[in-house]
């Protein structure tokens, strides 16, 4: 210990024992004591509460075990299945197709949508026998009219479009209920139609509307469609740079047919058993030799381009409202969001460190990791109340990102000894929904870098 | 009343409401001393170790012997004193100082010795760095230590030390 270390280490006990010295100890006994009798009262209070719902939840499972043992009756029969496996379809799938559609004649089939339907209608069909079952990734959809034409957003925007249609006295939806299929949320309802409504199913195509099916599927009057609109993305809509169509698996049938219930019964089991594999995750690699790495992005950023500044040590992906599809004012609403990677020019400002005296800037959460090539990671939340200049240091051409007033930031300083750091930060609007599992993204993207080229 | 296990170590009373009130009168001044190094006010300091207290007597179910229970206090008030500076630390940026009740730099050179100097030098020290030098020089604890308590690696222990030690023998210099 040196001369100053000794005299600091002397100090800091004297002042130490200075405060000490003025503790009022037995008015602070007193105060613990009330504090302990609260915390009894406050115990005792709560295993009186857990008790009671304990009674509750025991009484209710009686009843729920009742009504499931009483025998469950199905009341169309399914029909044999084959196992299919989509080729070239944009949301790769799994599942059993009904015999009375999988053959002998092999579907219509392309990127976006996948077409079976009886096999005598491929190319006679009796009036009331037409049943076709369609999966569909629509990327258009109409609404009365042809200039009616929406950008499919989301599974919701699409859910709002058919409401659309029926508040103009064009549908009628019926058993809208939600589901889940292979872990992707959905939602289940019946819909007919009072008149027709061309491409109103929606248009494989992003062009205009095109009425000689596959390409568009339309709404007739006469007919039911039993449809599944399915969240192909496990995330909402605002996490996405660019437009998140629904996956449709539908049947539209003739409301004659003799065998529609047994469709319906069908498409449900089909449902029950689509598998959607995970998408592999992709890989970013800088093509910068100051900083070279790789990563894998966080999912959100993956439909975003980056944006690579000319120093080369700065590189970004974000989703403003303005980069994103917004088929209507209310779809601005969603946050905007940044995920970024620079390295700072110079010995750094210390970012993660020196945060905390920053105004504006509060830490909520702090912590070290270690990373693969024997790396560490400082990793910092900061929610900004302020905009914070320059809070992450500058590329070599004065670029400085700015955390904005209204944010919350994950960052996460990589150091190794002799080596510039690298800082690697995502930003979010502070509470915004869906915003939940941002930062264990972020975490695992951290974790995913590998240096060099 | 404390009493002797057969270990050797010291037994508590057997109730936890017992031994935490046992624990108290022997550490209580101690941690209101530590905890006031890491604040800047007595007040606050006592109310962290109360609130450690408290914490303690809710874990007790889970704590071994009392050299856990102490330890747990220990890390209990530091971690209190961080969250409660870092609370007024966003409280203190929209402070804006009163020029006219502030004292003189002259006054406030007035009967101050290199004890006082030291400590307020520590104070004005970045809130990381406060924490890494009062660990280390009032804890004892070693960088690896402090690394785990603080959550960081053991280079920024070093780093904030490094940088800590730099700015307090500038100002001793300069007062000198």
């Amino acid at each position: 210990m040196n001369d100053l270390e000794s005299r600091l280490s002397a100090a800091l006990h004297t002042e130490a024992d200075e405060l000490s010295a003025a503790v009022d100890l037995p008015r602070a006994a007193v105060e613990l004591e009330s504090r302990l009798d609260r915390l009894e009262r406050d115990r005792h209070r709560r295993t009186w509460v857990i008790g009671l719902a304990a009674v509750v939840a025991i009484a209710l499972a009686v009843l729920v075990g009742v009504r499931l043992a009483a025998p469950h009756i199905d009341t169309e029969p399914v029909s044999p299945t084959t196992s299919y496996t989509s080729q070239g379809f944009v949301v790769p799938f799994t599942a059993n197709v009904p015999d009375w559609a999988a053959g002998p004649t092999p579907p219509v089939t392309g990127d976006r949508r996948i077409v079976w339907q009886n096999d005598q209608c491929w190319t006679d069909c009796s009036p009331g026998q037409d049943a076709k079952l369609i999966v569909l990734a629509p990327q258009v959809a109409f609404g009365a009219t042809e200039s009616d034409r929406l950008v499919i957003p989301s599974a919701q925007g699409y859910l709002d479009h058919l409401t659309a249609l029926q508040d103009a006295h064009l549908l009628t939806l019926s058993g809208v209920h939600p589901a889940t299929f292979a872990g992707h949320e959905a939602t289940v309802l019946d819909v007919v139609a009072s008149s027709a409504v061309p491409g109103g199913l929606g248009c494989a195509g992003s062009g205009t509307v095109d009425t000689a099916e596959p390409s568009c599927w339309s709404f007739l009057p006469g007919t039911r469609v039993h449809l599944a609109v399915i969240r192909a993305d496990t995330r909402p809509y605002y996490e996405l740079g660019s437009v998140a169509p629904p996956l449709l698996v539908l049947l539209r049938a003739d409301k004659g047919n003799p065998q529609l219930a047994t469709y319906v019964a069908d498409v449900d089991h089909l449902l029950a058993t689509v598998q959607i594999p995970e998408p592999p995750a992709p890989t970013y690699r800088s093509n910068s030799t100051v900083m070279p790495f790789t990563l894998v992005l966080p999912p959100w950023a993956t439909r975003v381009s980056p944006a690579t500044a000319p120093s080369g040590r700065l590189v970004t992906w974000e989703v403003s409202c303005e980069s994103a599809v917004a088929s209507s004012a209310a779809d601005c609403a969603h946050p905007s969001r940044i995920f970024g990677a620079m390295s700072p020019v110079g010995s750094g400002p210390d970012p993660v460190g020196s945060l905390p005296d920053k105004p504006g800037v509060t830490i909520v959460g702090e912590f070290s990791s270690q990373l693969v090539d024997r790396r560490s990671a400082q990793f910092a939340t900061v929610v900004a109340t302020h905009d914070v200049p320059a809070a992450l240091g500058c590329d070599a051409a004065g670029s400085c990102p700015v955390l904005a007033a209204g944010t919350t930031t994950r960052v996460a300083d990589i150091a190794e000894h002799g080596k510039p750091p690298l800082i690697v930060w995502e930003s979010w609007t502070t509470g915004a929904p869906g915003t939940d599992g941002l930062a264990a993204d972020f975490d695992a993207a951290v974790q995913s870098i590998r240096f060099g080229t | 009343m404390t009493g002797t296990s057969g270990t050797g170590q010291p037994s508590l009373p057997g109730s936890p409401r017992a031994a935490v009130t046992e624990i108290f009168h022997h550490h209580y001044r101690r941690l209101v001393g530590l905890a006031g190094l890491m604040v800047d006010d007595r007040e606050s300091a006592e109310e962290v170790v109360q609130d450690a207290f408290e914490s303690l007597y809710r874990s007790w179910g889970r704590l071994r012997d009392p050299q856990a229970a102490v330890a747990y206090l220990n890390r209990s008030v530091v971690n209190g004193s961080r969250s409660r500076l870092r609370k007024r630390m966003t409280e203190r940026a929209y402070d804006i100082p009163d020029a006219g009740t502030a004292p003189s730099a002259e006054s406030l050179g007035l009967d101050r010795n290199e004890r006082d100097e030291l400590v307020e030098a520590l104070r004005a020290l970045p809130r990381r760095q406060r924490e890494v030098m009062v660990l280390r020089y009032y804890l004892d604890l070693s960088e690896d230590q402090i690394a785990e308590w603080l959550g960081i690696s053991n280079g920024s222990v070093k780093r904030h030390a490094f940088r800590a030690t730099e700015t307090l023998q500038k100002r001793m210099e300069a007062w000198a």
